[in-house]
């Protein structure tokens, strides 16, 4: 699904990628663990194409350098910040939809998978922030890629929202949806991701299956427990 | 390039920029100041009978020349730069579109965005001379598209700024910057020029022209008047050496040149740079 191949990133002389290899297979959960500046959220945005970086990603077995829009059809991105397009909830997936060529018919579906659909005509300014990050999964979706790039899906939400939004990933999860997020948290990752890559120093470290969802305590956690581990 | 994705882009820049407090009062103060100029104008012709529309085009102009580039460059630097740290910039890049489409979506719809306002203040002012006097629409009409044009050529000026700028704070203030160069100080580096008698009319002439407003204006003082005393010296000089319609051709492919080199220059920039 995602094949990055020696993916290079300098900002200003600094090396923030220094060569990066993943491959991340149709139907895989993953997980970018790593400290803050590691590299984690510059990989998710060259793989998006808002950061330029040398080497080669393909999704889909479509070369980003090649076919961007093409290769970006097949993604959903959730970015960190929530960032609308227009005043209202519809409105905004409604644009997005025409931008992807998608059907406007499944926006109230998709309103109303992350439980937004009461308030569809509500001005998104108005949301409070787990609105807006439900309301920024719904745009991600539209189209229903088959790849969702998260990066830090439940950032400053509470309790509540966050296990909302993880709720709703495990769902796309089983039902076949790859997905590529990066987080600080390690009870996100433990109950989203499949596997775990560990980024430091923009490279990869550490790349190992994460088997804790039915691990009896303590955690079965494979090689990187002691990225996962040392999360908050 | 796929027209309808630039056109949607477009579509969407527009009514993010009318919905700036920028763009409103903006907006609103330049109909307000074309009425006010229309008013004195109407009332001329009634005391002196001077005819309204000389007047009124006298004025607009100058009020064109000052707020046009005011309303314009700011709400081009604001753009890229601004939406690029409130995450829509991303964001829309993140979708399945092109640099390209997204570029000339951006540009294309903050361009419609400020010819509308200058629309909505010209109108209006066409409607209060209209209905208080003979128009004469042609002069009238060529005050129009040259603010209009004027109005193209500084929205691309303020959205090079804004690509080039990383910040808002820091494209905004470069588009007060590029204000005064353009309104005052290369006015004065011309009358510098000349009082140094440096140069000949014609050659202070093509100096000035290098400021878009000073094509602007003097394409549009040509369109408002035969007398050509308005243009100055050099003015003058120039319509004997090239003719009225050559002149006018020339000044309309300067302002066209201005566009499209200052829309190239920031595609450079902006296809090259990270939207991080």
């Amino acid at each position: 699904m995602i094949t990055l191949q020696d993916v290079r990133v300098e900002f200003g002389g600094r090396t923030v990628l220094a060569g990066v290899d993943l491959d991340i297979a149709r139907g895989e959960a993953v997980a970018l663990v790593g400290p803050n500046g590691a590299g984690k959220t510059t990989l998710l945005r060259c793989l998006v194409g808002l950061v330029r970086c040398r080497g080669r990603i393909a999704i889909d077995g479509i070369d980003t350098a090649v076919d961007p829009v093409g290769a970006r059809r097949r993604l959903g991105y959730m970015p960190q910040v929530p960032a609308f397009c227009e005043e209202t909830a519809r409105r905004s997936l409604a644009f997005v939809a025409k931008l992807r060529g998608a059907p406007l018919d499944r926006i109230d579906a998709l309103l109303d998978l992350v439980g937004l659909a009461g308030d569809a005509r509500r001005p998104v300014r108005d949301f409070s922030t787990g609105m807006r990050q439900r309301l920024l999964l719904a745009a991600a979706l539209v189209g229903d890629p088959p790849l969702l790039v998260l990066d830090e899906p439940t950032a400053s939400l509470d309790r509540a929202a966050q296990a909302e939004i993880v709720a709703l990933l495990r769902r796309l999860r089983d039902g076949g949806t790859t997905l590529l997020l990066c987080s600080h948290r390690s009870e996100e990752i433990r109950a989203i991701a499949r596997r775990v890559v560990e980024v430091e120093q923009g490279r990869v470290v550490a790349d190992a299956p994460l088997e804790v969802e039915h691990a009896p305590a303590p955690m079965r956690l494979l090689p990187l427990e002691r990225a996962v581990g040392a999360l908050p | 390039m796929r027209p309808r994705i630039v056109l949607l882009l477009a579509g969407r820049e527009l009514r993010a920029a009318v919905r700036t407090r920028w763009f409103l009062v903006g907006a609103v103060a330049f109909t307000l100041l074309a009425l006010a100029v229309a008013g004195l104008g109407v009332a001329g012709t009634r005391a002196w009978g001077i005819s309204a529309l000389d007047r009124t085009s006298a004025a607009m102009l100058n009020l064109v020349l000052l707020f046009v580039p005011l309303l314009t460059l700011p709400l081009g630097a604001g753009s890229f730069a601004g939406e690029l740290e409130e995450g829509t910039l991303p964001y829309l890049a993140a979708q399945p579109v092109t640099r390209a489409e997204l570029f000339c979506g951006k540009l294309f719809g903050l361009q419609a965005a400020t010819t509308l306002s200058l629309l909505l203040g010209f109108g209006a002012a066409a409607i209060w001379i209209g209905a208080h006097g003979a128009v004469e629409s042609r002069a009238f009409l060529a005050l129009v598209g040259g603010a209009a044009a004027l109005g193209v050529v500084t929205t691309t000026l303020g959205v090079l700024l804004s690509v080039a700028a990383r910040t808002r704070a820091r494209s905004l203030a470069a588009a007060i910057g590029a204000w005064l160069a353009l309104v005052f100080l290369c006015d004065f580096g011309v009358l510098a020029l000349a009082a140094a008698q440096a140069f000949g009319p014609n050659a202070l002439f093509t100096i000035a022209l290098a400021n878009p407003l000073q094509s602007a204006k003097t394409l549009c003082a040509l369109a408002i008047s035969e007398r050509l005393e308005i243009l100055g010296p050099a003015g003058i000089e120039a319509v004997r050496t090239f003719g009225r319609p050559l002149l006018a051709a020339l000044l309309a492919g300067g302002l066209a040149l201005w566009a499209a080199g200052g829309g190239a220059a920031a595609w450079l920039v902006f296809k090259r740079r990270h939207l991080a």
